[in-house]
């Protein structure tokens, strides 16, 4: 699958003007978005991948998980899985641990996604990648430590989703998790949090506290060059339609490099 | 030359003299006469002398020296003066002859258009070379004819047309203000009525192709794009300031999906039509007419859309009516009618019908909008050369859905209230019963709004599930469920309670059906072998040498469950007795009934062979036939539209019909076919 995508940003005071704007745009209410994102990092060497009989196992899945296998075992890569959360899942401030909700990651769905470092700059006026998402799988974590992934870190990522034909709109944020709430196995090695910490003590990503507006277009084959143009004339439009408002722009592809660094 | 007037401007001074001193000369001393004394008029010698000789006599003591100076001086230069003088007479004759005679040439050129030999007698040749003759000229012009009083008459003519135009303008200027007036008014109505049209909830905007109009949106935003882009009218302004609706080129003819129901004997109900909005009705009342008329244009075209699919159905789409079966005696007939030009039909009987019908039809079509809303907002599938489906909304789907659900829940009581009222008459204990219940899909909805959820409880998943208690140790478990896709298809699922029953191997349930009549076979077949079941018991051996008409002769099941054998004598010698228990469905006198049946006969050495003979028997048949000593049977009878059960028999030799009230229990006609 190849997404295509744009990316704009606002600040924090802006917010509630610009779901006004993308909620009349849309037709729509916005659907809000509230998940942890876990980051796992891939081995540089013995890079050997999922494995194949896991692969094997997953059914009507199968052509995903290969996708993804190919892609894995060919480069490093830091790989995201995605779990959504509700704020009744952050416990109070001053909840005592036994009171705090428990979130075993493995026993719930969750989302893996991976995206490949974007295309060069052409003619394109968007920026284009090649991504794998696959959704609804419990045992994720565990599938990851098995192929060698270390865990790298969690963010959360909070915002509202919104859909325009073709072209989904992400209105979201980052929130980081205090060092001092993140578990360890030891010094230097961070273990996926079995809860959550309060809400309240997430600090912005963004120092500036800004929000990323993002327009995404998926393809399910780059190689098809009538829809790649679809999508990006889709994109164009809407990057039109909200000249004035947000300036959506093709940004450096090394932003979003998700590839390990040697 | 008359003409000139006095002040016109001729100088006649003297040429200027280069040559002596120049404040001598003749024209600076004229200037400096002109000067000091206001020309030559104020001086003449007497008064010259007088002031000479003031000045002398002022200037005696000191000037006597410097006259006799001059005097001396004098003298020789007084030839030398004169000579001087009489060189400038002369220049200045030559200069006042020379203007002379440039006067001449003037006349003489301005006299040569009227006269112009006289003229060029005087005229001077270098002007008559210059310039041709008759190039100037004069004319006498009238005196001016105005006098004073015509003067004031014409002031007085112009203050007047100056008050005349005042008074037009003020005149202007009020109808302007009134007409003013009047179009704010007329505005104000106007802004007023479209401010209720917008505060009323309705969707107000600029039209796309006519920016300085506003428009209205009363169709529906998750409508097909045809219907979507035609839901926009203009809310244009009458001249008394009132608004009308302009729908363009769109139809503004009301419309309205009109249901009736046809019968045998003709049309039985029609569903309410709405009565068209007068021209002078407000605004809202228009507009809520156009979504109407939108709504149901768009109804009707889904109708016909879905109707080419179901004609498997019975569903016909033909002479721009739709046709669906109701029941096998009724149809639902759909069109689409204008409200113009329509007539109320008289209350029917099957007006609630109809009416609850196209109430439905269009809360479907409200809530396949909230479908494509859901679809809309949902993540896209990726950009790809697989299209997707564009499938007709499930508008009769539904309703068809529920009539079969419906039929299906007639035909389950049809059959157990006749046959739980033969049972019951049969004594047995406890009565057998059956309960119908309809499983609660709330949890699985909880997460939809109430209105989504309440219409998906109605269309789909329509399940019931049925309990028939006949014996303490039998309950045959029916459940029904009736899917939209794929369409109308009803499933029967049987199951045998409790799990330990004897009927598990006797009368193994089929499990899932899908036709009713196989279900209704199997409730009849195994109710029938539960009654046999409920007076059957374990087999014994009989001891060799004894009799076993001594023994305990009990009935024992055999390999048809719903067959007992009682065997009379020693094993394998004497002969058995069979008892046979059925349920069947039968006609009499063109009455449908459902007939329940114990019949005994013996089989001689011939174990577990049932004849036909005395279960296909039929009341009528049996009699005049003569019953072997030992045979015999008893029936139950509930016809279709009776209440009362008819219990009826015969048994032994030459036994008599037994028919009437009271009707036998069960157990009593078991122990006749014992006894016989």
């Amino acid at each position: 699958m190849h997404e295509l995508f744009l990316t704009a940003h606002i600040s924090d005071d802006d917010r509630p003007g610009a779901l006004r704007i993308l909620q009349g745009y849309c037709a729509m209410s916005p659907v809000p978005i509230l998940r942890r994102r876990l980051y796992w990092k891939g081995p540089l060497t013995r890079n050997r991948g999922i494995d194949s009989a896991f692969i094997m196992a997953q059914g009507q899945k199968v052509p995903l998980w290969r996708t993804l296998n190919e892609q894995l075992t060919r480069q490093a890569y830091i790989v995201t899985l995605l779990y959504d959360i509700t704020r009744d899942q952050f416990p109070k401030p001053d909840a005592p641990d036994e009171e705090k909700p428990i979130m075993d990651c493995d026993a719930i769905h969750g989302t893996l996604q991976w995206t490949d470092l974007p295309d060069p700059a052409g003619a394109r006026p968007v920026n284009s990648r090649l991504s794998v998402t696959i959704e609804g799988e419990k045992g994720l974590c565990n599938l990851l430590e098995s192929s060698s992934y270390r865990f790298h870190g969690e963010i959360v990522e909070e915002g509202y989703r919104f859909v325009h034909g073709n072209v989904v709109i992400y209105l979201t944020r980052y929130l980081d998790i205090p060092a001092k709430f993140q578990e360890m196995e030891y010094e230097g090695k961070p273990k996926v949090n079995r809860s959550m910490p309060p809400y309240e003590s997430l600090q912005p990503f963004d120092s500036e506290n800004k929000w990323i507006i993002t327009a995404s277009s998926q393809v399910l084959s780059a190689n098809d060059l009538e829809y790649m143009k679809k999508g990006t004339d889709e994109l164009m439009e809407v990057k039109t339609d909200f000249e004035g408002f947000f300036d959506f722009q093709s940004r450096d592809r090394h932003i979003f490099d998700t590839r390990v660094k040697t | 030359m008359s003409s000139i007037p006095d002040g016109f401007p001729i100088s006649l001074q003297s040429w200027p003299s280069t040559e002596g001193d120049p404040k001598k000369s003749l024209p600076f001393m004229i200037q400096r006469i002109r000067d000091e004394r206001g020309g030559f008029l104020n001086a003449n010698e007497e008064s010259l002398r007088r002031e000479i000789a003031e000045a002398g006599a002022d200037d005696e003591d000191d000037g006597t020296s410097e006259e006799e100076d001059d005097e001396e001086e004098e003298k020789p230069d007084r030839q030398k003066e004169l000579m001087k003088a009489r060189e400038e007479m002369l220049a200045q004759i030559e200069y006042a002859h020379q203007h002379t005679m440039f006067a001449l040439d003037f006349v003489s050129l301005l006299l040569s258009k009227d006269q112009p030999t006289q003229a060029s007698m005087t005229i001077s040749p270098f002007l008559r070379e210059t310039l041709p003759l008759g190039t100037l000229g004069a004319d006498k012009i009238h005196a001016s004819k105005v006098t004073d009083a015509v003067k004031e008459d014409n002031k007085h003519v112009a203050k007047g047309f100056k008050i005349q135009n005042l008074n037009k303008t003020v005149d202007s200027i009020l109808a302007s203000a009134s007409r003013l007036e009047k179009e704010i008014e007329v505005e104000t109505k106007y802004w007023e009525q479209v401010l209720a049209v917008s505060e009323n909830g309705w969707a107000v905007c600029r039209l796309p192709n006519e920016k300085q109009t506003l428009g209205v949106r009363f169709g529906f935003s998750e409508a097909s794009a045809t219907f979507r882009n035609r839901s926009l009218a203009a809310l244009r302004r009458e001249p008394d300031g009132s608004i009308y609706l302009d729908q363009g080129i769109a139809t503004a003819e009301p419309q309205y999906v009109r249901v009736r129901i046809q019968s045998n004997i003709g049309e039985c109900g029609s569903s309410t039509v709405p009565s068209a909005t007068a021209d002078d009705a407000p605004i809202e009342a228009r507009i809520q007419q156009a979504r109407n008329t939108i709504f149901d244009t768009e109804l009707w075209q889904e109708l016909n859309r879905e109707a080419r699919t179901l004609a498997s159905f019975g569903v016909r789409s033909k002479d721009d009516t739709i046709t669906c079966p109701l029941s096998p005696n009724k149809t639902i007939i759909l069109d689409l009618v204008s409200l113009d030009d329509y007539s109320p039909a008289p209350p029917r009987s099957d007006d609630y019908i109809a009416e609850g019908i196209s109430l439905a039809l269009h809360l479907l079509l409200s809530y396949a909008h909230r479908q494509n809303f859901h679809r809309r907002t949902q993540t896209p599938a990726p950009l790809s050369a697989y299209k997707r489906p564009n499938p007709p909304y499930a508008l009769l789907r539904p309703l068809i859905s529920r009539v079969n659900h419906q039929s299906t829940l007639s035909s389950i009581h049809a059959l157990l209230v006749p046959l739980c009222s033969i049972l019951t008459s049969t004594s047995l204990s406890p009565p057998p019963t059956y309960t119908l219940t309809k499983p609660s899909r709330l949890e699985q909805l909880s997460k939809l709004p109430p209105t989504e959820a309440t219409i998906l409880s109605l269309i789909d998943h329509l399940q019931v599930q049925l309990t028939l208690s006949l014996t303490p140790a039998c309950n045959i478990i029916l459940k029904t469920r009736t899917l939209l896709f794929p369409l109308a298809n009803t499933n029967f699922n049987l199951t045998l309670e409790p799990a330990d029953s004897f009927m598990h191997e006797a009368c193994r349930a089929p499990g899932v059906v899908d036709h009713w009549r196989k279900a209704h076979d199997y409730i009849l077949f195994a109710t029938s072998c539960a009654l046999a079941g409920s007076f059957a018991s374990p087999p014994t051996k009989v001891p060799e040498g004894e009799n076993g008409a001594g023994g305990a002769a009990r009935w024992e099941a055999t390999t048809r469950p719903h067959v007992l054998r009682r065997v009379q004598g020693q094993t394998g010698q004497g002969k058995s007795k069979h008892l046979s228990f059925s349920l069947e469905d039968f006609t009499a006198s063109q009455k449908k009934g459902l007939r329940l049946r114990v019949s005994w006969e013996w089989m001689g050495g011939v174990l577990e062979h049932m004849p036909g003979g005395l279960d296909s028997r039929s009341p009528g048949a049996g009699r005049g036939k003569k019953v072997v000593k030992g045979e015999g049977f008893y029936e139950w009878v509930l016809l279709e539209g009776e209440s009362q059960v008819v219990g009826r028999g015969m048994a032994g030799e030459g036994g008599a019909w037994v028919e009437g009230v009271p009707v036998k229990s069960l157990k009593e006609v078991v122990e006749i076919a014992e006894r016989d």
